[in-house]
């Protein structure tokens, strides 16, 4: 039996049209609403675009803040730490922008959006938005399976993976044809996408099933299934590919993942109080930085010794969820969920040292060059 | 008998929920006609090999498998609880299949104890089961828990809320999902007695739509008579005297089914000015006590004990057409509620309202989780031997996820789930069911930083020395 359903999907829909969605089934009722919600993400998109839109307007290195509940991007300028932007996306409270991933070469940014209607099919945000990283501009919306949580694009660029949180599936969607080319089964309620720095696998996380899905992505089948700690819900590799880490929120635990026989070797506690979500590697590959969003709180693993080194949680934001590292590994930077900004920790003194205001529900974040 | 294997593609929510009763009982009707089938289907009376977990569980249902008309009927809340033990089978066997094993559920119907029991004894030993999960009512859980004991097969109770199943009664083999009566009375008496409670909602004017203003200082406890009714009014007394300063009792009354002694009844409410009546009733008589109530047009507020059945969307449909006025507005406790929407709750309530077009209620989550957590146990102890099964759920190692935002574990000392509770708010004319109930809040508040789960949700219930429970050595 197959485990790979090959699917040809739409072509990409350009921003402000609204699609015909991925929707199989859905009333008068929804195809209205959908109708409603593409002539809403039609007008922002037009004022996204319009000279006075608040389009980034630093040249330097940037970071991307994904609003859950805003409906926004917030931008910042990394050197001058502060806000240079904000990219809408839809309503507050009705779109709701998640994981981010950016191109290698960081010209693009590739956000999943859902509603909050996990059975509502037909939707004008449920797609990966395509923003234009230097002018802030959204470029295009992709079909990626439904629900669309978080992504992962592939090193040379050709591919995304997304997971598709209302199924139990991974979406493949070619950068180069615009289609959906696969849907791979994974886990029950699949969250984290990573792929490996070689291109070679894409682990996905499963929350109800407790499980990371490794996909050879040449064949873009599952060739194994890993447990790990209770609700898993982000996975990274390190950037010298030794190491995969899966964080638990339930568990409040770190599973260290061999990416080569696939096996996790090591589960690092972090607290049961702690529920971890976000986890990002240094550059070097020799610390990992892990979120609690309930311990408000930043661990420092050392990623030789698979040992806490510190947590940071003096002047930390409250639930902090997302994090990330600087391109040159000198800063971290977490989104915060209930404060609604972004933690600046110095990777130096592990300090933070700046707060920056981003909007509604700071889900997640990115740091490009 | 019939063994519940996951429909290929479980998970997949691909249809809208219909919320009108109308609708519910079609879809369960059909459901009904399907189960039936496979009731009557011929089986092969082997053992399940021995690769396959297996877990038993029993409904409550009649032969029809389908969800009476009368809300006040336990086969609710028991028809709610096979559909949950079927969401957990598919769940589990997906997430078995995946790691290269298979866990499945075989589910046999029973109507009394003596049959729960005949039904436990065919699913040890013709189905292989190495555990049992079922108990709707505290005479068919005792039974079953006796059962256990004798049979050394581990037994999860997911339909009584009996403290003397956590204490004289226990056993080592027994393990309780269900909250006690000690933890929704702790509930109840955490959200009067504070007073003011909130919801953030952007829409609100302030940002927050405000739920309640003013503790609740005086009580009246009405109680039934029968010996459980009593245990949870002294239990009603301990919490609100021990534990929530504020809180007195200024009125408490045992009333059984007597017209001319509800008219008492009222009258003694109606002199004491309470600022709550809380019902000790079972599900019939606070039916039947609303109704009065709203004629005699008394206004205090009124709440009632959550058994079961109590939780359900039927019923609480029921209390509402019962007495519109004196039931809207009013606050409840739950195990869970489907409306509920944090910490993965909106994407297991939207999974199961599509693919089994029922919400997913207390009892429905409460046998969902039992069968979640005795798959989890064959998958990562490794082992389906109830001993080390038992072994394993008293550890450490046994960290369990219900979607509740924290991570549940059982108690050692009464083998109770720790785990947070879903206060509801009725509302009239909401035209669905769905819409009968809006959550409120959990209790306790279990995104507060900085304190360990543990001791976040011993908050409700009975603690170690207050138990009475002694466990047999196994």
């Amino acid at each position: 039996m197959s485990l790979l359903h090959h699917i040809g999907g739409p072509r990409p829909v350009r921003a402000g049209t609204g699609g015909r969605g991925t929707g199989r089934r859905g009333g008068v009722r929804s195809r209205r609403w959908a109708r409603l919600g593409a002539a809403v993400a039609g007008l922002l998109t037009a004022a996204m675009v319009s000279p006075t839109g608040s389009a980034p307007g630093a040249s330097g290195p940037r970071v991307y803040v994904s609003n859950e509940f805003g409906g926004s991007l917030t931008v910042i300028d990394a050197a001058g730490g502060r806000v240079t932007g904000t990219i809408p996306i839809g309503p507050a409270g009705t779109a709701r922008p998640r994981g981010m991933a950016l191109s290698p070469d960081g010209s693009t940014l590739y956000i999943a959006v859902t509603d909050p209607w996990p059975n509502r099919r037909e939707s004008p945000y449920k797609f990966i938005w395509v923003v234009d990283a230097g002018t802030g501009k959204v470029r295009a919306k992709y079909p990626c399976g439904s629900d669309p949580e978080r992504l992962a694009v592939t090193p040379d660029g050709r591919h995304l993976y997304c997971s598709n949180e209302d199924n139990v599936t991974a979406t493949v969607f070619d950068l180069g044809t615009g289609k959906v080319i696969a849907a791979i089964p994974v886990g029950i309620e699949p969250e984290g996408v990573a792929v490996s720095p070689d291109g070679r696998w894409v682990y996905v996380t499963a929350e109800t099933s407790n499980t990371v899905t490794v996909i050879d992505t040449a064949t873009r089948r599952p060739i194994k299934n890993l447990l790990v700690g209770e609700r898993p819900r982000v996975v990274v590799f390190a950037p010298n590919g030794a190491r995969a880490y899966a964080s638990a929120e339930t568990a409040g635990t770190l599973s260290v993942i061999d990416p080569v026989r696939h096996e996790v070797i090591q589960t690092i506690e972090l607290g049961r109080d702690s529920k971890p979500v976000g986890v990002s590697v240094a550059p070097d590959s020799a610390r990992v930085y892990v979120v609690g969003g309930r311990c408000n709180c930043l661990f420092v693993i050392d990623a030789p010794r698979g040992a806490v080194i510190a947590a940071v949680t003096q002047k930390m934001g409250r639930r902090p969820w997302g994090v990330a590292v600087a391109p040159d590994g000198r800063k971290i930077y977490t989104a915060n969920g209930r404060s609604d900004d972004v933690s600046v920790v110095d990777a130096a003194s592990l300090r933070v040292v700046a707060t920056i205001r981003a909007g509604r529900g700071a889900h997640s974040v990115v740091a490009g060059h | 008998m019939r063994t519940w294997k996951p429909a290929p593609g479980a998970g997949a929510g691909e249809t809208s929920v219909p919320c009108s009763r109308r609708a519910f009982l079609k879809s369960s009707a059909l459901l009904s006609g399907a189960a039936l089938w496979d009731a009557m289907r011929p089986r092969p009376a082997a053992a399940a090999p021995p690769t396959v977990a297996r877990v038993g569980f029993i409904a409550h249902v009649g032969s029809a498998q389908s969800l009476p008309r009368s809300p006040a009927g336990l086969e609710v809340a028991g028809y709610a609880g096979l559909l949950g033990a079927r969401a957990g089978a598919e769940e589990m066997g997906a997430t078995a299949r995946l790691l290269g094993r298979e866990f499945d559920v075989a589910v046999a119907t029973a109507m009394s104890p003596a049959a729960a029991v005949r039904a436990a004894g065919r699913l040890v030993a013709v189905e292989g089961a190495f555990a049992i999960a079922g108990g709707y009512g505290t005479e068919t859980a005792l039974a079953l828990a006796e059962f256990a004991e004798r049979q050394r097969v581990v037994f999860f109770n997911v339909g009584a809320t009996s403290d003397a199943l956590r204490g004289e009664s226990c056993g080592r083999y027994t393990f309780h999902v269900e909250a006690s009566d000690a933890m929704y009375l702790d509930a109840l008496a955490d959200w009067f007695t504070r007073g003011l409670a909130f919801l953030v909602d952007e829409d609100a004017p302030q940002g927050v739509r405000i739920i309640r203003r003013a503790p609740t200082r005086r009580w009246f406890l009405v109680a039934a008579g029968a010996p459980i009714w009593q245990a949870r009014r002294l239990r009603a007394h301990a919490a609100l005297e021990r534990r929530h300063w504020g809180g007195r009792v200024v009125g408490d009354v045992v009333m059984d089914a007597g017209v001319g002694q509800v008219r008492d009844v009222l009258r003694a409410i109606d002199q004491a000015h309470p600022d709550l009546v809380l019902l000790l009733l079972g599900p019939d008589a606070q039916l039947s006590f609303m109704k009065q109530y709203e004629t005699a047009g008394l206004r205090f507020e009124v709440s009632g004990f959550p058994e079961p059945l109590t939780q359900t969307r039927v019923f609480l449909a029921g209390l509402l057409a019962a007495a519109p006025r004196s039931a809207g507005e009013s606050i409840r406790a739950v195990l869970w509620d489907p409306a509920v929407r944090y910490a993965g709750a909106l994407e297991l309530n939207s999974r199961f309202a599509a693919r089994w077009k029922h919400p997913l209620d207390g009892p429905a989550w409460a046998a969902w989780c039992a069968i979640k957590i005795l798959g989890e146990v064959a998958l990562r102890a490794h082992t389906t031997d109830p001993a080390q099964v038992v072994r394993y759920l008293e550890s450490d190692r046994a960290v369990l996820d219900g979607h509740k935002g924290i991570v549940l574990t059982f108690r050692r000392w009464d083998h109770q789930l720790r785990q947070p509770l879903e206060m509801v708010r009725l509302q009239r004319d909401s035209g669905d069911l769905m819409g009968t109930a809006e959550p409120v809040g959990a209790i306790p508040n279990v995104n507060a930083p900085g304190r360990d789960p543990q001791q976040v949700l011993d908050q409700l219930g009975d603690l170690a020395q207050e138990s009475t429970c002694r466990f047999s050595i196994i």
